[in-house]
């Protein structure tokens, strides 16, 4: 009798410390297939984020946990998780997933069920103009991402240009986009091709491209293709005055690439010596906690997380509808730059810089004001090169 | 004792209609996407469990419903319904010929036939751009409510049981079988094999159209990689050998408790599912090769005792 | 098209080809001994590729010494695969089906341990980066090298089954398991060698690739169906045809990659495939099977 008596004591004991109702945030995250490497950036980020508001007590005074899944960078899945989140899970809050296409298709999820989601990896404007109410932008649009390469081509008067993309949303919208603007920076679109997703040999399609022999490549699409891409460069001698890649540079495993990387250029949202109010608090805090340094998908989630953290303090409650008004007005500067949205939910702030592999280092060369070294262009043959 | 089973039954089917209308979104969800496998299963178990041509892309049929759902309802705006109904029609059409082509491979070229001919699909899905948008996807209209979705799945797996069920029991499900025991010997005692194998393929074609169409409207979205998903491909078989190729039941039962199974699993063990749903799979084979269905039957027949022929109580 | 682009066309498609061939050895091996469909062999492949890509990057162990122990990891599974679970099935005639089925099933083992083992991205390992330049055309360094290997472990392969005892074994047991048992061939440990084999070859082509392109665990179906489908051209139970089907498959990717569009050259494999099977099931040299 005794010990189920003191068991009994016990157990209350422990249900009076309880703890207060946590505040959940679902998301569903690639942890596999070919977003994985981004993906993990990106979720990181977050975890960084529930860390720190923790630390400083919470959001409303409760504690925050993360719930996520991995969405296996397949768009139905990620739709089947955010149901799985909103209606079995109940989370309160909810942070959009990697990828413009994988976004797009839980955004009508998030709508469907009222609940507010920015989306800080899609760079698809397409995605925000449906009249949706709560879906919002947090990652540069995709038309801004090849500004600073364009610019730079123009400078150095370069006439022709050369574009990949997978086929997917946001490549397809990249290469779209730079479309339109290539006659302001003077140059021809010479040829712009797709590609399956899950390729690896482009070999066929580059063998074009060295037929025509471009002044500029852009390869947009994500990292493990940008490296394929500019490998297969190498391997079959595709020369061109500059190469430029939407996603992937940024990273530092494109620097695997050793000697092929060196002169690519490289968009990228954030860097670390951007002058973002908090950045190298972020910059330290994600090291300690994760032994390495973050990228800019850690810095774009961190900073959605940091936009709902204020909206949710200026409503005062996690009501769904106040909240999407009150995102829709926001002002704020995050570690990722100023958050801003139109209208229709489409990201007016963030806008993108432009990075060189040179000697095996990132160096920002674009714009100006955030450069830390000087654009090294024509680039040099790869048989010219060791 | 028959009574009592039929008293089950009756609940069984009182309660699944009545999910949608007191049960939570997730759980029509759930039961919704149990129905879609339960469907395909007895499409797969239709021509592979009966006639023993074992497919490895019955999910072709899953694309093409897939996207004659997107196309129709996204850019001809008709209702869903129908579009669903002229996935089917369009499944059943390409079966024919497509069925009279492969049918002549025996075995295991059969089977990599039919995942050959998936592949080709995926393809010309990709790079159909003018009618599919290639691999960006077509976006269809949000769903405003998951219960007609629930309903017409529901309908579909009474359908496959109430078809496999007349079959079984009829002079064309003899002839089936008999393919799948000896096709060579079938032909010799006069059986139009090619005629039965062929029906039964375009038979088993419905039900992943069917299935198809229904989760693209679901899912509001459609593209190359999710509406040919692989790995439905797996779950469906398994289900089937699980219940029992080749059994009434089997599909029904496999369906239901393998994916309970994989609910579980992929809560739990989200990172080792895929290696779960293998090991078990091998170990189905390894030692209950027939099926549970099958199983069960012959615990329940021992257990009554033999059957004495009647002459034998004269 | 100029002559220049078709040659160098041509050298792209061949490099390729050759290591299509060695993933296609594995499978004639094994469907020709055994009659049992490997579902599982691309994912053999990978695994090998990320067993290699995981001793390059954590011990920089140089892929050509690395290239034995994914060999020998595909050997030892696919022993362990026929010994207890493959050779366990019941001899009738539900053995295809469930063999079949079985192997489906360690595929999937096979693609979620290479996952937790190795991780899920996309990996590769930059081993020889760029190309040798001969008679003006560009030989990529990492497909040349993966070629002449792939040519060596086929060789190898012939002489293998030529000249050694359980060469000889394996292949009458292929032409006829029955006679080959009264002869007092150990069938059983045969098809164990021989799988075990099949296995291995896989791997090998795996620990090729890898240092050629990236791969990810997700990748294996693809590469199974490449296999059958290059065996199927050139006919099963043939070297010199899985090698010649290797070939042209090599060639037609790379030809309609540039002609036509790379989504078509993605599915060309498998048009090729669907067209062998559906006209001339026993491809370029097999014997008649069917």
């Amino acid at each position: 009798m005794r010990p189920i008596l003191l068991f009994a004591l016990f157990a209350a004991a422990t249900a009076a410390r309880g703890e207060p109702n946590p505040i959940v945030i679902g998301a569903s995250v690639s942890l596999s297939g070919t977003y994985a490497a981004s993906g993990r950036y990106s979720i990181e980020g977050t975890q960084l984020w529930v860390d720190d508001v923790n630390k400083r007590g919470g959001l409303l005074g409760r504690p925050v946990r993360l719930v996520y899944y991995d969405d296996k960078s397949d768009a139905n899945t990620g739709v089947q998780l955010y149901v799985k989140l909103i209606t079995a899970d109940k989370v309160d809050l909810i942070v959009g997933p990697y990828s413009s296409g994988v976004t797009s298709a839980v955004s009508t999820v998030a709508e469907k069920h009222h609940m507010v989601m920015l989306g800080p990896e899609a760079a698809d404007v397409k995605i925000y103009t449906r009249g949706y109410k709560y879906n919002f932008q947090a990652q540069t649009q995709a038309g801004r991402y090849m500004l600073g390469a364009l610019t730079l081509a123009k400078a150095n008067g370069y006439k022709t240009l050369a574009m990949l993309a997978e086929d997917t949303a946001f490549p397809k919208a990249v290469s779209a986009e730079v479309a339109k603007m290539a006659g302001e920076y003077g140059l021809k679109v010479v040829f712009d091709e797709t590609y399956p997703k899950g390729s690896s040999d482009f070999s066929a399609l580059l063998t074009k491209v060295k037929q025509i022999g471009p002044d500029v490549v852009f390869a947009n699409s994500y990292l493990p293709d940008s490296q394929g891409i500019l490998r297969q460069c190498h391997e079959l001698g595709v020369d061109a005055k500059m190469f430029a890649v939407a996603v992937g540079a940024a990273e530092p495993q494109f620097g695997n690439l050793g000697t092929t990387a060196e002169y690519v250029f490289g968009a990228t949202q954030w860097a670390p010596t951007m002058p973002w109010p908090g950045n190298p608090e972020f910059i330290q805090a994600y090291q300690r906690k994760f032994n390495r340094a973050p990228d800019y998908h850690s810095a774009s989630n961190y900073a959605s997380m940091q936009v709902l953290e204020a909206a949710v303090k200026q409503v005062g409650s996690l009501d769904q509808d106040k909240l999407a008004a009150a995102i829709a007005k926001l002002k704020l500067d995050t570690v990722y730059g100023r958050f801003e949205v139109d209208s229709r939910g489409v990201q007016l702030g963030f806008t993108s810089a432009l990075l060189q592999w040179q000697k095996g280092k990132q160096v920002i060369v674009w714009p100006d004001k955030m450069a830390q070294g000087k654009a090294i262009l024509p680039t040099l043959p790869w048989s010219q090169r060791r | 004792m028959a009574t009592a089973l039929r008293i089950v039954a009756a609940l069984a089917i009182a309660a699944l209609i009545l999910v949608p209308l007191f049960g939570s979104e997730y759980l029509i969800s759930f039961a919704f996407t149990t129905f879609l496998f339960v469907g395909m299963a007895y499409g797969w178990n239709l021509i592979s469990g009966y006639t023993a041509y074992v497919s490895f892309g019955q999910i072709s049929f899953f694309g093409i419903g897939a996207y004659a759902m997107a196309i129709l309802v996204a850019k001809l705006s008709w209702p869903w319904p129908f579009a669903a109904l002229a996935g089917v029609a369009a499944a059943a059409l390409l079966a024919a010929p497509l069925g009279w082509a492969m049918l002549r491979l025996r075995g295991p070229y059969f089977a990599l036939g039919m995942l050959g001919f998936m592949q080709v699909l995926y393809m010309v899905a990709s790079a159909w751009s003018g009618l599919t948008n290639g691999g960006e996807g077509i976006y269809l209209p949000p769903v405003r409510s998951l219960r007609p979705v629930y309903l017409a799945s529901l309908l579909m797996v009474a359908a496959g049981l109430g078809v496999t069920s007349m079959i079984d029991r009829s002079a064309f499900g003899l002839r089936l079988r008999s393919i799948g025991e000896d096709e060579i010997a079938a032909e010799a005692m006069g059986v139009d094999t090619t005629r039965a194998k062929l029906a039964a393929f375009v038979l088993a074609s419905i039900f992943p159209a069917m299935a198809g169409g229904l989760y693209a409207y679901r899912l509001s979205y459609v593209d190359p990689s999710s509406a040919f998903p692989a790995s439905y491909e797996v779950q469906v078989i398994l289900m089937a050998i699980f219940g029992g190729a080749g059994t009434v039941w089997g599909p029904l039962v496999g369906g239901v408790l393998l994916t309970g199974v994989a609910e579980v699993l992929w809560a739990r063990f989200a990172e080792m599912h895929l290696f779960l749903f293998g090991l078990i799979i091998v170990i189905v084979l390894r030692y209950m090769p027939e099926g549970l269905v099958p199983l069960l039957r012959q615990r329940a027949a021992r257990r009554s005792g033999p059957v004495l022929p009647k002459e034998a109580t004269g | 098209m100029t002559p220049h682009i078709f040659l160098q066309l041509i050298v792209n498609g061949i490099m390729v080809g050759g290591v299509y061939g060695l993933m296609s050895l594995g499978i004639n091996l094994v469907w020709g001994v055994m009659g049992v469909v490997n579902l599982a062999h691309g994912d053999f492949i990978v695994a090998a590729g990320f067993l290699t890509f995981w001793l390059f990057t954590r011990f920089q162990v140089n892929p050509l010494l690395a290239f034995p122990a994914g060999v020998a990891m595909g050997f030892a599974i696919g022993v362990l695969t026929q010994k207890f679970l493959l050779g366990r099935v019941p001899q009738d005639r539900g053995a295809v089906k469930t063999s079949l089925l079985m192997t489906f099933g360690v595929s999937y083992m096979l693609i979620n341990a290479a996952q937790l083992l190795f991780g899920n991205e996309f990996q590769t390992v930059m081993f020889l980066p760029g190309s040798w330049r001969m008679l003006g055309l560009d030989f990529a360094k990492s497909r040349a090298l993966a070629f002449l290997v792939a040519a060596a472990i086929s060789l190898l392969l012939w002489a293998f089954l030529r000249f050694t005892f359980i060469g000889r074994a394996i292949r009458a047991v292929s032409q006829n398991p029955e006679g080959a048992s009264v002869c007092g061939i150990d069938i059983d440990r045969t098809r164990v060698v021989s799988f075990g084999l099949g296995s291995a070859l896989a791997a090998a082509a795996g620990a090729l690739l890898v240092t050629i392109f990236a791969i990810s665990p997700a990748m294996g179906t693809g590469y199974t169906v490449r296999s059958f489908a290059v065996t199927v051209i050139g006919g099963l139970g043939s070297f010199p045809g899985a090698l010649l089907g290797a070939l042209i498959l090599g060639l037609s990717e790379v030809f309609t990659g540039y002609l036509a569009s790379a989504q078509i050259a993605n599915g060309i494999a498998f048009l090729l495939f669907l067209a062998v099977l559906l006209a001339r099931p026993r491809g370029l040299f097999g014997r008649a099977v069917l």
